[in-house]
């Protein structure tokens, strides 16, 4: 049986302001009815770029080329563009990674799916509305007919992609492609949507493609896998093979620089593959990994490889041979880097802490228009914690739950509404801001935004030691350059401008930064979650040195279970203001209480061929934290709950050690 | 919908309110209006007999809150000038510049949309050149300048239309187009941009990838966001040109609002000009609201719940 | 250690950009609307600063016995008076020279006034939001609402025409635009990480405005600047048009249109010529503001 899709040595070349770019060359894939292909790569690997080809949507002026590029019964390449529309929404379906701006905000959900029936298959409206009602209730969304009259802004966004995905099964396709469908969720949510992809998958035999830059994503429901690097595939075969044998360096990097638990101790060193995600722009000669390549050859740099089968199953691009790659590397291990060791370091618990919140609370006023009274949103509610001396301290929820309002308290740029915040037994408020800022420093998500674009990088960081006029200026230069070579940023970049520079080394410019007035204490809001899995791995590499050499104490502010299990010493869990659950780490990923906490911990993907998708018993949405349900907060989305998680709001109650949760069922050993 | 429209009317109320003080204030302020009322060469004396005579002898709050009683009563005051109540002036000179504003908004949508739109297609093609170089040198061209060159042209070298006057609706052709002309550039920008934007979005990706086909997808599914911004525009537009075509009609001979705010400003006229201004402002207000529900019509998110 | 020392090795010549001001001057280069609408606005304001260098005569000079003396590529037109002479005699390049100072200046100094009014309030109310920001929305509704070439008009009038005047009066009147950009990109930048990175190594209020914020509204508010004196220039002329401008026998395009309307029918170049410089000074002014927007609006990140 000759296969759905058949791609071979595909080749896209972008017509760009600056000239003509090849964002894919000989590409080659197949996917088979109820089979799943995962393509993976970071950004700019050319992995949408390849599926936009497939649908025909790449903007004009493009140069689409192939040996073969078939769908069923259609030669895509020949394809005119009234046959390409009639495949379209019909035969191949796509999903897209934005739910929130992917639909139409003007029209109403039931106008969006039914149209798409409407049009391709000639239904009457009556048809088109019944099954648009079946496909919304197979997609797990209740109350299916009277949502067909409600509007995109009025669902959340896991609900959204639940109905893009109905909307994509109207006319019942034979491929679907999702592009990223999972990242812009929250992570209790990217597991309920994967489950639902891959059971719609198995029921209706459909073909597969999932595009994520996501390892854990693209493992767990895989059948295949293709890994992308500026434009190639440079490795792909069976996820098995190429998960658990990975022969190309790239592979092998990318899977050694994910802090995966049992394999790598935590706050040991990963292994991250050194230098920049190429871009677009990079005119390649040779093997297109050469220069970030640890084993890299006088041929690498020379020709250029094509595909080849090692014996193990899958082909790969290099020109060494596959037993040669498979051997371990050089003995700089990830081992010989356990004097980063986290659980061990000696933290004394009954130091005076550096930081505290006392009871603190923080309540903005929301205004929804001009003259209505503005509601109170409780972004953090009655919370305590204390930072000593040496933790790393994790918070970690959803998005809503409070805790970048919580980072903000604790840098003391937000007044607590009730309760304080103290800084070495003083309260943050009352200090000057040159005091505060020597104890506190910050580092920000966004690389992107974190920087001045009007400063060079040698201004910025040196700006806080001008503000605090911190020693003559040639003095200052020194101290910038020297802190610049120790977080990684050649010198000469002291002239340069933010736009000059990759997200990485920006987001090593923000540490650099922060560290220059010599803080205690470094707040983390998602330091890596903007970035490259390749280049996140540098920057917590680079966060877990500096600590141990500046003897830092760190916040750390995420959503990424995996980096809280690799680098925290202890953890709070926040929901909706409130702390559910606080523990040293070891209790916390050995015998986690708090419902919520077990969901977080049981969504964390790995990249474990097989092991498939956990589900997750939560209900669909996160609540709006402007109108927090009443007694436990969670209780609606908790299996456990009883009459009394309704009426009573549990309180934090102390378990063992540093262990502490708040919830009825856990005090009472139900759970 | 009943209460985001009560409140937007409650917004327009207190504009109106602080517009009709503010202008009072200036015009009252600006200079002594018994020395204007009685003319450049009028004696110490005559300004004084007339101070008594208007009023102006008062205190200006005094002033202030018997003018805004008498609104408020539906007593718009006597033109010091013509010598008759403002309000049946409004009545008799409102047609002309009601007519001339509807039909310069015409010009306007006619002209700037779908060359907004045809633009937007291709940008940096031929038309969306030709587009954007229209709309820039439209907006660099003064309009009475501009009206004083067409009745060169046509008026006089080829007579098709007449140049002065306000009988006929031959009257109207060039002063529509020379009035709503002015509007174009804007309009024109704002439907190139939001329909760049709206055809580059995300949505509109998911209309291709729906298998729409690009006719399908412009009407269906882009008209409608890309022209959200630019109803509110043209809500604003045509309270400018209720107001402000002062210069067009003054150009063209037409014996509407804008004329009557100017000789009512020669003539020192002060409750003429203070009432045109304060109704002006009310126009707008009142356009703008009517803009802003429809606006909500339109896109189910401005619709507040 | 190895990681961050092969991270050095690996982007040590790895810059992937040019620096903001290359980039700019790169494309200054390629934009012909920016380099056509610089060079006419700077020949214009040398005019008009160095306009009696420029003129051929006295452009007060009243000489009857050469009324109305056609342009030299018209008939009877002489190279003495290159473009005519007026219905008072009076040298018509020499007038339209001396306009240039007028539409220039009051130009210049309403968009400043205005500019100053408008960052002011754009500034405050988008770094302070809250109840300054509502007052600031209030007031700009407000000013919205009201006919301003009408206000400006009668206040112009009632006040007495003169420069100083009609500069306070158009520059009070049109600080709206200035106000809304300002006041949207303020609100932008503030919830910007780089304020609140800002705020974190220790900066005051007044810091961040001055050192983050403001350098950051610069190009924006230059193209808004440009654009508005567009607008002022036109409304100059218009007043002066009308007759409450700019008063004779001061030399101002508007007026010179309005005291050629009489005769527009037998001598079009009384009207056409003025007209053509005003539009040609507003072409170059917007042209150079959209070619500054172009030049300095920022490159998508991919």
């Amino acid at each position: 049986m000759q296969p759905l899709l058949e791609v071979q040595d595909l080749s896209v070349t972008l017509k760009l302001a600056e000239g003509e770019m090849t964002a894919v060359r000989d590409v080659s894939f197949t996917v088979n009815r109820g089979e799943t292909l995962g393509i993976v790569g970071e950004s700019g690997s050319g992995k949408s770029v390849s599926s936009m080809a497939i649908m025909g949507l790449l903007p004009k002026g493009t140069r689409t080329q192939a040996a073969c590029l078939r769908f069923d019964d259609t030669d895509l390449l020949t394809a005119t563009e009234d046959q390409m529309s009639r495949l379209r929404g019909n035969k191949i379906a796509m999903i897209f990674q934005e739910p929130m701006t992917s639909l139409n905000p003007v029209y109403t959900i039931g106008r969006q799916m039914t149209e798409l029936m409407q049009h391709h298959k000639n239904a009457s409206k009556a048809e088109a509305r019944a099954r648009a009602i079946e496909l919304l209730e197979k997609v797990g969304i209740t109350a299916a007919a009277s949502r067909l009259s409600q509007y995109p802004h009025q669902l959340s966004g896991g609900l959204r992609q639940r109905v893009m995905i109905a909307m994509m099964l109207m006319n019942d396709p034979d491929l679907i492609i999702a592009d990223e469908p999972t990242t812009a969720l929250d992570v209790t949510i990217q597991a309920q949507i994967l489950n639902l992809l891959k059971d719609l998958q198995k029921e209706l035999n459909i073909a597969l493609i999932i595009i994520s830059h996501d390892m854990g994503v693209v493992a767990r429901v895989s059948d295949k896998i293709a890994v992308m690097y500026a434009g190639q595939v440079i490795e792909t075969g069976t996820v098995a093979n190429v998960l658990q044998n990975p022969v190309h360096p790239y592979t092998q990097g990318l899977l050694e620089s994910i802090p995966i638990p049992g394999q790598i101790e935590p706050g040991g060193e990963l292994g991250s593959i050194p230098g920049l995600v190429p871009s677009l722009k990079t005119r390649f000669k040779g093997c297109r990994f050469a220069n970030r390549c640890t084993r890299v050859q006088d041929a690498c740099i020379e020709e250029s490889v094509a595909l080849r089968d090692a014996l193990t199953g899958q082909a790969y691009r290099c020109v060494l041979p596959f037993q040669d790659l498979m051997a371990p590397a050089a003995p700089e291990g990830h081992e010989a880097a356990g004097s980063g060791h986290v659980y061990g370091s000696r933290i004394d618990m009954e130091a005076t802490p550096l930081l505290s919140a006392d009871a603190a609370e923080c309540v903005f006023q929301v205004s929804q228009g001009m003259f209505s009274a503005p509601k109170p949103l409780k972004a953090v509610d009655n919370l305590s914690l204390d930072l000593r001396k040496g933790e790393v301290v994790a918070v970690v929820g959803e998005s809503g739950c409070g805790k970048s309002t919580l980072a903000r308290m604790l840098l003391g740029l937000q007044d607590p509404t009730n309760g304080k915040v103290t800084l070495d037994g003083r309260d943050i408020s009352a200090m000057s801001n040159a005091e505060r800022s020597r104890k506190v420093q910050s580092i920000f998500q966004d690389p992107y935004s974190s920087l001045n674009p009007r400063r060079t990088i040698g201004e910025i960081i040196r700006r806080p030691m001008a503000l605090h006029a911190m020693g003559s200026a040639s003095e200052q230069q020194e101290v910038v350059e020297e802190i610049m070579e120790r977080v990684g940023l050649p010198r000469n970049f002291y002239h340069n401008y933010p736009n000059q520079l990759s997200g990485g080394q920006r987001q090593r410019v923000a540490i650099a930064r922060a560290l220059v007035l010599k803080p205690e204490i470094v707040v983390c809001d998602e330091p890596t979650s903007a970035l490259d899995v390749s280049v996140q791995a540098q920057i917590l590499n680079l966060l877990l040195e500096l600590r141990r050499e500046m003897r830092l104490t760190y916040l750390l502010i995420t959503h990424d279970m995996a980096v809280v299990e690799h680098i925290a010493t202890r953890v709070i869990v926040m929901y909706l203001g409130r702390v559910v659950e606080i523990a040293d780490a070891r209790s916390i990923f050995k015998s986690p209480k708090h419902p919520y906490t077990k969901a977080l911990l049981k969504s964390v993907l790995t990249p474990d061929p097989g092991a498939g998708v956990p589900s997750i018993e939560l209900g669909s949405s996160y609540p709006n934290p402007i109108d927090p349900p009443g007694g436990c907060t969670f209780h609606p989305r908790c299996e456990f709950a009883e009459e009394i998680c309704k009426a009573k709001a549990p309180l934090l109650e102390h378990l063992t050690g540093q262990q502490s949760c708040a919830c009825h069922m856990v005090a009472r050993e139900v759970v | 919908m009943l209460r985001f429209i009560l409140k937007r009317l409650a917004l327009g109320l207190s504009v109106a309110l602080t517009v009709s003080l503010a202008t009072f204030l200036l015009l009252n302020l600006a200079a002594d209006p018994a020395a204007m009322v009685a003319g450049e060469d009028a004696t110490q004396e005559a300004i004084e007999q007339i101070r008594v005579q208007y009023g102006f002898d008062r205190p200006l709050y005094v002033r202030f809150f018997e003018w805004f009683g008498s609104i408020l009563v539906g007593d718009f005051g006597d033109s010091y000038y013509w010598k008759k109540p403002v309000f049946e002036l409004l009545i008799e000179r409102a047609p002309v510049t009601i007519a001339l504003a509807l039909g310069a908004l015409s010009v306007t949508i006619l002209v700037g949309l779908p060359l907004g739109v045809l633009a937007a297609l291709k940008p940096n093609g031929w038309l969306d050149r030709f587009a954007l170089s229209f709309g820039t040198a439209a907006q660099a061209v003064p309009n009475f300048w501009l009206g004083l060159i067409l009745i060169i042209l046509l008026g006089v070298m080829f007579p098709i239309f007449p140049v002065s006057g306000d009988s006929t609706w031959k009257h109207f052709v060039l002063p529509c187009f020379v009035l709503g002309t002015s509007a174009v550039p804007q309009v024109l920008r704002l439907t190139r941009t939001g329909m760049i934007e709206v055809l580059g979005s995300d949505y509109i990706r998911t209309a291709r990838a729906k298998g729409f086909r690009p006719s399908q997808i412009l009407f269906r599914h882009a008209l409608r966001n890309a022209l959200l911004p630019v109803v509110s525009v043209l809500a604003i537009q045509l309270g400018y040109k209720l107001g402000g075509s002062v210069i067009t009609e003054t150009v063209f001979a037409l014996n509407g609002l804008g004329r009557l705010a100017y000789e009512s400003i020669l003539g020192a006229d002060i409750p003429t000009v203070q009432m045109l201004v304060f109704f002006f402002a009310l126009v707008f207000i009142v356009l703008t609201v009517l803009g802003d529900i429809l606006n909500a019509w339109l896109d189910p998110r401005m619709r507040v719940e | 250690m190895t990681t961050t020392a092969n991270a050095v090795a690996a982007m040590a010549d790895d810059i992937i950009d040019l620096t903001p001001k290359e980039r700019m001057i790169r494309k200054a280069k390629s934009h012909f609307g920016f380099k056509f609408g610089a060079f006419i606005v700077i020949s214009f304001a040398l005019i008009a600063i160095f306009a009696p260098l420029f003129a051929p005569h006295d452009p007060y000079l009243q000489d009857l016995a050469k009324r109305l003396v056609p342009p030299v590529w018209q008939e009877g037109g002489s190279w003495e008076h290159i473009l005519g002479t007026d219905a008072l005699g009076r040298d018509y390049l020499s007038r339209l020279i001396y306009g240039a100072r007028i539409s220039m200046g009051v130009g210049f100094g309403a968009a400043t006034l205005g500019c100053l009014i408008g960052v002011t309030i754009g500034l405050s109310a988008g770094y302070l939001g809250g109840r300054v920001d509502q007052a600031a929305s209030f007031l700009l509704t407000c000013q919205l609402a009201l006919p301003s070439l009408l206000l400006a008009m009668a206040l112009v009038f009632f006040v007495g025409s003169s420069v100083p005047t009609l500069v306070i009066v158009l520059g009070v009147l049109h600080w709206q635009y200035y106000m809304v950009v300002t006041r949207t990109l303020t609100r932008q930048i503030r919830s910007l990480e780089y304020v609140a990175a800002a705020r974190s190594i220790g900066s005051t209020d007044r810091q961040i405005l001055f050192y983050e914020i403001l350098p950051n509204l610069f190009n924006q508010i230059i193209v808004v600047f440009s654009l508005e004196m567009a607008v002022v220039i036109i409304h100059e002329a218009s007043l002066s048009f009308l007759g409450v401008g700019v008063q004779p026998p001061t030399a101002s395009w508007g007026l010179m249109i309005a005291e050629g309307k009489t005769m527009m029918y037998f001598k079009p170049y009384l009207v056409v010529i003025p007209g053509a410089a005003l539009f040609l000074l507003v072409l170059a002014v917007n042209l150079l503001g959209d070619g500054i927007r172009d030049i300095t609006a920022p490159e998508s990140r991919n």
